[in-house]
């Protein structure tokens, strides 16, 4: 990093590179201690923008932390993106859990990278949980991941239509143990959204079908045990890969309507189309154009009709082409 | 300078160009190497750094050059690939074994990485050492975090400091 002897004239690029190389923070007044004598630990020599993507991939706590370990790190947690994972690791207790999501978006102002609430309880905090969603220290979030602890199946668990203000920038939201708010569908656009995963959520096919529409750049689409949507019919000139299952991650859907009839319609880039639970079906999977599709996961007795153009196989037990199975 | 031109629309698989180093080494790299970097893929785009030219980096040492480079010949044939949709298994496991060797250096020589990844604009570079840094501190108390990058040892009012804000931060230290 030294400046020193370059003997190469200036250019634009070099011009351009110090300009950036001194954008760190001037040191608060009165504490210049540090920067003169040589001893000075040298990670805190780099700009505010390079420790600050470093500290945004920190979990939540080690990441406020490290505004303890000195004057020139004070800053630098609330000027970086947040990064907040509320799961079982941040604490076991619920109770305790809420609260420190709570003040956590109190404390930071924004804007946040990643937001993950995981095996959140509703009970009586629906209005908590939405006033969350609609802070400030929310702003411009990339990635999402939403899931309640379900506690009572027979209770709804409305997503809170604040979570969809993201929109304009989520890349990779993963959406679970919810009922989505299927109104809003229509009016939704994600143009930086590249994978999306739902899991149990309860939605119409009508919403799904315009949530997939509104994503026009999406390459992976993870869908499993949703329920609602009886027959999903895709088309996407992006997508890559599609896994999907009629069953969710930890129970079978008892009741409500489990995905019958997968029908890729155009897909002109599809490589992969994976059953990832295929002994619950879907009973019916098609595919009208997909010419690139190289991989087709296990099938097994759950599916029961499987149509690659105009190539009909009624099956008993049949796999084809056994190369990746996993999601 | 620099305006964007049409330059010659396809920069040819083989086509080499020259970097300098602030101590004045030249490397000749292929340019599709050298344009993962943002910075230098409009330079090289335009037409620059190719013969006896080469593109002066008046920030990087020869040092912090040549492992610079070391990492954008291996990943060149991925990037080319488009993010490697393609790449098999094999390849993937191959890049990843050999980025966390390439991570596995002193500390001196990693924030002169940071910081030339950071110049260079090479993405791939960045995450790589950002992540590096991150899975040092990571589990960390700040006392351990100071140990761990080389910092001196606190001085009375950095330790009165970091007191007060382990009383603020309550939460962080559970």
């Amino acid at each position: 990093m030294e400046e020193g002897m370059a003997a190469a004239p200036p250019t634009n690029i070099k011009k351009r590179k110090s300009d950036r190389m001194e954008g760190g923070e001037p040191p608060p007044p009165g504490s210049v201690k540090c920067d003169s004598d040589g001893s000075l630990d040298l990670i805190s020599r780099l700009p505010d923008e390079v420790l600050g993507t470093i500290i945004s991939l920190l979990p939540t706590m080690d990441g406020a932390r490290t505004q303890a370990i000195s004057w020139r790190w004070r800053p630098l947690w609330r000027s970086s993106p947040l990064n907040l994972q509320a799961d079982h690791n941040f604490t076991g207790q619920d109770r305790k859990r809420i609260a420190f999501v709570s003040k956590i978006l109190s404390v930071h102002p924004g804007p946040a990278r990643r937001l993950a609430l995981l095996g959140i309880r509703l009970r009586h905090r629906y209005g908590k949980i939405d006033g969350w969603l609609r802070s400030r220290a929310l702003t411009g979030l990339r990635e999402m991941v939403f899931r309640y602890e379900i506690e009572d199946p027979q209770l709804p668990y409305p997503l809170p239509p604040s979570a969809l203000r993201f929109a304009p920038t989520l890349c990779a939201p993963e959406i679970g143990n919810c009922d989505f708010p299927n109104e809003l569908a229509p009016s939704l656009n994600f143009p930086c959204l590249k994978q999306l995963t739902l899991c149990s959520v309860t939605m119409s096919q009508d919403a799904l079908h315009s949530l997939l529409s509104g994503c026009t750049i999406l390459e992976s689409l993870l869908l499993m045990g949703n329920n609602g949507i009886a027959s999903l019919h895709v088309s996407s000139p992006t997508l890559r890969s599609i896994g999907f299952s009629a069953s969710g991650y930890w129970v079978q859907l008892q009741y409500g309507i489990m995905l019958q009839e997968l029908v890729i319609e155009d897909a002109p880039c599809l490589e992969r189309l994976l059953p990832l639970n295929p002994n619950y079906g879907p009973a019916t999977i098609r595919v009208i154009r997909a010419p690139k599709l190289e991989i087709l996961g296990l099938l097994s007795d759950g599916i029961s009709k499987l149509q690659l153009g105009t190539l009909v196989f009624q099956l008993g037990d049949l796999s084809v082409h056994r190369e990746d199975f996993g999601p | 300078m620099a305006a964007p031109e049409s330059g010659d629309g396809n920069n040819g698989a083989a086509r080499m160009v020259t970097l300098i180093s602030s101590d004045n080494t030249r490397f000749e790299v292929e340019a599709a190497a050298a344009s993962l970097s943002q910075t230098l893929q409009l330079t090289i785009l335009d037409g620059g750094g190719g013969g006896g030219d080469g593109i002066p980096l008046p920030n990087v040492d020869s040092a912090t050059l040549s492992k610079v480079l070391e990492y954008c010949i291996k990943h060149a044939p991925a990037a080319a690939n488009g993010g490697a949709p393609n790449a098999t298994a094999v390849d993937r496991a191959e890049l990843e074994r050999f980025d966390n060797e390439f991570v596995n250096i002193d500390q001196s020589v990693l924030y002169s990485l940071i910081m030339a990844a950071h110049n260079l604009e090479i993405e791939g570079l960045q995450s790589l050492v950002a992540k590096k840094v991150a899975d040092m501190i990571k589990g960390k108390s700040p006392m351990e975090i100071r140990r761990t990058l080389g910092f001196p040892d606190p001085t009375p009012e950095e330790q009165a400091e970091m007191n007060a804000h382990m009383l603020e931060y309550g939460w962080a230290y559970e």
